[in-house]
């Protein structure tokens, strides 16, 4: 996976465009939320309960099952915003997927994008898994000159 | 046969209790030994955080084509298939050097802390509705 900066920034940069500037929290929430829901429960059960939750995680990153998460997600916010929120999230979402499957992996990919549909496992091969570390100079600036241009010009910043 | 079956059967090959998939899998190993240019590895048969408990130190493999240039200890994933329980084709490698991860880790907890600053700049969470309602009234929505 790309790094969750390279996520977050994905999702920062899209909600940059003025039609969705008031909706960057889950824009961005969206972006990385793929991630969350699969490294954390990895992390927390693999390497401090010992428990195998490897292949059951991998289906968070299936758009079929982000929309449910997206769909659980919106509920909890206030009635007003819950289709914004809903769109917002799975837009994120979505955007997290494409540039997962943009990756090169060692071996065979590890992304499901079909699931439940199918269990195969897709990759375009565009750039190393690791890239995302070589352009985190690039990233950084690009996102703090897109904060610092938003706040110039709005009152809302984010 | 899929790439999770050909792991499930890993353990089995290896203790001889079952066939070697002829399938180009690519596999997790940790370098055991190099002997006279002879490479050795443990397989990596189990996911997980544990280390310790994740390779088969039972039943080492002998790498054919094995000029890797790591040291004893190494962990690198190998692509190739098995001709034995004992041999393993090697047809590409690659490893990863720890600070790599490591900086990894550290710039995604950094994405991490500014999708979490944005959240909670921008909602409020109620307990007594249950949901999050925006702070602010925002004049580019």
């Amino acid at each position: 996976m790309p790094d969750l900066f390279a996520h977050f920034t994905s999702g920062y940069l899209i909600s940059r465009y003025p039609h969705l500037r008031g909706l960057t929290a889950l824009i961005v929430l969206g972006a990385v939320l793929p991630d969350l829901l699969t490294r954390v429960p990895e992390i927390f059960f693999d390497r401090f309960l010992g428990l195998n939750v490897y292949h059951a995680v991998e289906i968070f990153h299936s758009p079929t099952v982000l929309f449910l998460v997206a769909f659980a997600l919106s509920l909890l916010m206030d009635r007003s915003l819950r289709f914004q929120a809903f769109s917002s999230i799975f837009l994120g979402s979505l955007v997290h997927v494409v540039l997962d499957l943009m990756q090169i992996q060692f071996g065979e990919s590890v992304y499901m994008p079909y699931f439940p549909f199918s269990f195969v496992k897709i990759e375009f091969g565009f750039f190393h898994f690791n890239a995302s570390i070589a352009i985190f100079p690039l990233l950084l600036p690009l996102v703090t000159i897109a904060f610092l241009v938003s706040r110039h010009a709005s009152k809302d910043p984010l | 046969m899929n790439n999770r079956v050909v792991k499930e059967q890993l353990s089995n090959c290896l203790t001889l209790n079952g066939p070697c998939s002829e399938k180009t899998i690519t596999l997790v190993a940790r370098i055991h030994a190099i002997e006279n240019g002879t490479v050795t590895v443990h397989f990596r048969t189990q996911r997980g955080g544990r280390s310790e408990d994740l390779f088969d130190r039972k039943h080492p493999v002998l790498i054919n084509n094995g000029q890797i240039p790591l040291s004893i200890g190494t962990i690198a994933a190998l692509k190739g298939r098995f001709l034995s329980s004992h041999q393993f084709q090697l047809q590409a490698y690659q490893t990863e050097r720890k600070w790599v991860r490591a900086i990894k880790y550290g710039i995604s907890l950094l994405g991490l802390f500014a999708t979490m600053a944005i959240w909670f700049f921008t909602f409020q969470f109620s307990f007594k509705a249950f949901q999050f309602s925006k702070k602010r009234i925002d004049s580019n929505a």
